[in-house]
C-alpha cells in the first residue's frame, strides 16, 4: 500500500490546517487593530508623530498633546474597539441563532430597540418628569438628572434591546424553527417603528436632546468621554464573556434544535441566554453610540469563510475584527471631511449595505425562505 | 455494557389524531432493529420518542434507557449514551465534513482522547474519508447521508450504545444503500443497539434481526423479518397484494408487488 501518510489522517491534517489559518487571521486581526489604534491616536485636526505619540502617552511632552490623546482619543479608541466587538460578536450569535448570516443586530432592529430605551431615557423621562411637576429641582436636578440618564440610558437601552431580541426571536422562529424571511421583515418592521418612536422624541426634544438623538440614528463616537466609556464595557466585557460560555452549544445548533437537543443541548435555554447576552452587549453600545449597522454582518460572515464557523475561534476572532474595523472606521470618519466629522455609523453602512445585497445576490432560492 | 432501551404504554396523539396506540417494546442491545410500516404509521414519531425528542402533541406511557425514564437523565449523559440521524439532519453554514463529524464529538469534550481520532473513525466507517474536505452544500445526497451518519457514530460511546436512524437509505443509490445498511449491520454485530425507520422491506429482509411493524400507531408484529413480513401480513398492513421473493437457498431477496 502506497498511501501517502497525510492521506490516512486527512482530519487532523485539515485541523491542523484550520489551526494554522486560525493563527494566521489573528495576527493578521491583530497588526490591523493595532495601527488603527495607533491611527485613532495619532490622526485629526492635530496630527502626533510617532515620536508625538509616545511623549504625549508617557506624560513628557506637550501637555496640549498628552490632553487630546488621553482625554478626547483614548477613550474614543476604547469605546469604538469595545463597541466594534459587542456589535460583531452579537452578531455571530444571532446568525447562530438563525443560522443565517444575514441577522445582524443593526438589521433586524435589536440596535433600534436599544436606541428606543435610549432615547426614553434621556429624552421622554426627563420631559415627563419635568412634565409631572419636577420642575422646582430643575435648577439644582440637573446634574442628578445627568447622572441619573448615565444610568437609565443603559439600563433602558438594554430592555429596548431585549425587547425587541424577544420579539424578533418570537415572530422569525415560529414553530421552533428559524425562517429567514420573517426575521428580516421583523426587522424591517422594528425597524420602522424604533424610528417612528424616535421621531416622536425628536419631535418634543430640546436642541441638546436633537442632537443626541440625531448621533442615534446615525451612530456616532463623538464626544466619547472617560465617564461615558465605564458603562458599555463593563456590560459588553460581560456580554462578551457570556457569549463565550456559550460556545459549545452554539456549535451544537449548527444541526439545528434537534440535533443540539441531541447533543445534550437544552435549545429553548441556550435561545434564551443568547439573546440576553447580545442584548446586553448590543443594548449597551447603542446607548452610548447608537445605531452602527453591519459591523455584526461584514466581520462575522468574512471570519466564517475564513476559520470555519466554530464559535470558539470564531467568536474571539469576530471580537477582534469588530473592534479594528469599527476603530478603522472611526478614524475614516474623523479625518476625511475636515474640519467636520462623519457619523461612524454612515461609513459603515456605506461599506456594509452593499456587502449585505450582495450577500442577498447571491444566497440560494432557499436560503432566504 | 449498553443498556436496553425499551418504552412501555406509550401512547402519542396531536389533537384528536392518535399517532401512537399503546406501544410496548424491549429493544435489546447489539441488534438490528427494523421499523416498518405504510406512510403515517407512526415510525417517524415514535422513533422521536424513543430519542427523547419533545412531541408537539400529547404523549403517555414512558420510554427507559436502562430502567431510567429518559426525562431522568442528564442531558449530556444521554447524549453518550445515543445518538441519532433524522431524516432531514440540518447543517448550517457550510460546514465541511470533517467539521460537522467533529460536532458528534461535543458531548465527550474534556472527557476523551483527541476527537481527531474517532471522527477520522467514524469518516472511514461510512467510506467517506475522501470527503473530509468538502463542504456540506457541494456533496450529493448520499455523500451527505453518510457524512451525518459519521457524524452520528462519532457521537456512540466505546460500548456501543443506541444509534436511531430516520430512513438512513432514503438518499442512497443501490450500492450506498447496501453498504449503509451492512455497516448498521456490523455495528450491531459490535454491540450497538441500532434501530432504523425504512420503507424498503426488501432491505429488513436481508440485512435486520427484527423487525417491528407499525400500522395506524400500533404495533402489529415484532420478529424475525423472516418471520413476520409474510403475504398475509403484507397484504393486511400496507393493503398491498405481494409476495416474497426468495433466492435459491429459500433466503428473503425482497417482497415485489404483484401485478
Amino acid at each position: 500500500m502506497s498511501e501517502p501518510v497525510a492521506a490516512a489522517s486527512p482530519v487532523a491534517l485539515l485541523a491542523r490546517r484550520q489551526r494554522g489559518r486560525r493563527h494566521l487571521v489573528l495576527a493578521a486581526l491583530l497588526a490591523g487593530l493595532g495601527l488603527a489604534a495607533w491611527a485613532e491616536l495619532s490622526l485629526g485636526a492635530v496630527a502626533l508623530t510617532p515620536g508625538e505619540l509616545w511623549r504625549a502617552l508617557s506624560g513628557a511632552g506637550d501637555p496640549t498633546h498628552a490632553a487630546i490623546v488621553t482625554a478626547l482619543r483614548a477613550p474614543r479608541l476604547v469605546l469604538a474597539a469595545v463597541g466594534g466587538a459587542a456589535l460583531a460578536a452579537g452578531g455571530v450569535a444571532l446568525q447562530a441563532l438563525f443560522r443565517n448570516p444575514l441577522a445582524d443586530p443593526a438589521l433586524v432592529g435589536v440596535s433600534a430597540g436599544g436606541a428606543v430605551g435610549a432615547a426614553t431615557a434621556t429624552v421622554l423621562l426627563p420631559l415627563g418628569l419635568r412634565a409631572w411637576g419636577a420642575g422646582p429641582a430643575m435648577s439644582g436636578g440637573a446634574a442628578a438628572g445627568g447622572a441619573g440618564a448615565a444610568v437609565a440610558g443603559p439600563a433602558l437601552a438594554f430592555a429596548g434591546a431585549v425587547a425587541a431580541a424577544a420579539l424578533l426571536l418570537r415572530i422569525g422562529r415560529r414553530g421552533g424553527r428559524p425562517n429567514v424571511a420573517r426575521m428580516l421583515l421583523a426587522g424591517v418592521a422594528l425597524n420602522a417603528l424604533a424610528g417612528a418612536l424616535v421621531g416622536v422624541a425628536l419631535h418634543l426634544a430640546d436642541s441638546q436632546g436633537l442632537r443626541a438623538l440625531t448621533g442615534w440614528m446615525l451612530g456616532s463616537l463623538s464626544g466619547t468621554t472617560w465617564a461615558t466609556v465605564g458603562p458599555p464595557t463593563a456590560a459588553a466585557g460581560l456580554a462578551l464573556v457570556g457569549l463565550w460560555r456559550l460556545r459549545e452549544p452554539l456549535d451544537a445548533l449548527l444541526l439545528g434544535e434537534d440535533g443540539a437537543r441531541q447533543l445534550g443541548v437544552d435549545p429553548a435555554r441556550l435561545l434564551r441566554e443568547t439573546t440576553l447576552w447580545v442584548a446586553l452587549g448590543v443594548g449597551a453600545v447603542v446607548a452610548a453610540t447608537g445605531i452602527i449597522g453591519f459591523v455584526g454582518l461584514v466581520v462575522p460572515h468574512t471570519l466564517r469563510l475564513l476559520v470555519g464557523p466554530r464559535h470558539r475561534a470564531l467568536l474571539p476572532l469576530a471580537a477582534l475584527g469588530g473592534a479594528g474595523l469599527l476603530v478603522a472606521a472611526d478614524v475614516v470618519a474623523r479625518v476625511a471631511l475636515p474640519p467636520s466629522e462623519l457619523p461612524v455609523g454612515v461609513l459603515t453602512s456605506l461599506l456594509g449595505a452593499p456587502f449585505f445585497l450582495w450577500l442577498v445576490a447571491r444566497a440560494r432560492d432557499g436560503e432566504l425562505a | 455494557m449498553t443498556l436496553s432501551l425499551a418504552c412501555a404504554g406509550l401512547s402519542e396523539r396531536v389533537g384528536a389524531t392518535p399517532l401512537l396506540r399503546d406501544v410496548s417494546v424491549s429493544l435489546t442491545p447489539a441488534t438490528f432493529s427494523v421499523v416498518l410500516g405504510p406512510n403515517g404509521a407512526g415510525k417517524s414519531t415514535w422513533l422521536r420518542a424513543l430519542a427523547g425528542e419533545p412531541t408537539v402533541g400529547e404523549r403517555s406511557g414512558a420510554v427507559t434507557l436502562g430502567g431510567r425514564r429518559l426525562a431522568d437523565w442528564d442531558p449530556g449523559e444521554l447524549a453518550r449514551a445515543r445518538a441519532v440521524v433524522p431524516q432531514r439532519p440540518t447543517a448550517g453554514f457550510a460546514l465541511a465534513a470533517w467539521e460537522l463529524v467533529g460536532l458528534g464529538r461535543l458531548p465527550w469534550r474534556g472527557l476523551t482522547a483527541p476527537d481527531h481520532d474517532a471522527a477520522e473513525a467514524a469518516l472511514a466507517r461510512v467510506g467517506a474519508t475522501h470527503l473530509a474536505a468538502r463542504r456540506l452544500p457541494t456533496l450529493s445526497g448520499g455523500e451527505a447521508a453518510r457524512v451525518h451518519l459519521a457524524r452520528a457514530l462519532a457521537q456512540l460511546p466505546p460500548e456501543g450504545g443506541w444509534l436511531l436512524l430516520d430512513e438512513p437509505t432514503a438518499a442512497l443509490d443501490l450500492a450506498q444503500a447496501e453498504r449503509v445498511l451492512r455497516l448498521l449491520s456490523t455495528l450491531a454485530a459490535s454491540g450497538v443497539g441500532v434501530v432504523a425507520v425504512l420503507h424498503d422491506l426488501g432491505q429488513a429482509l436481508r440485512h435486520a434481526d427484527r423487525a417491528l411493524v407499525l400500522r395506524d400507531g400500533a404495533l402489529v408484529a415484532d420478529g424475525a423479518p423472516a418471520d413476520v413480513l409474510n403475504r398475509a401480513l403484507v397484504a393486511e398492513v400496507w393493503q398491498a397484494d405481494a409476495e416474497v421473493a426468495y433466492d435459491d437457498e429459500g433466503l428473503p431477496l425482497g417482497v415485489l408487488p404483484s401485478r
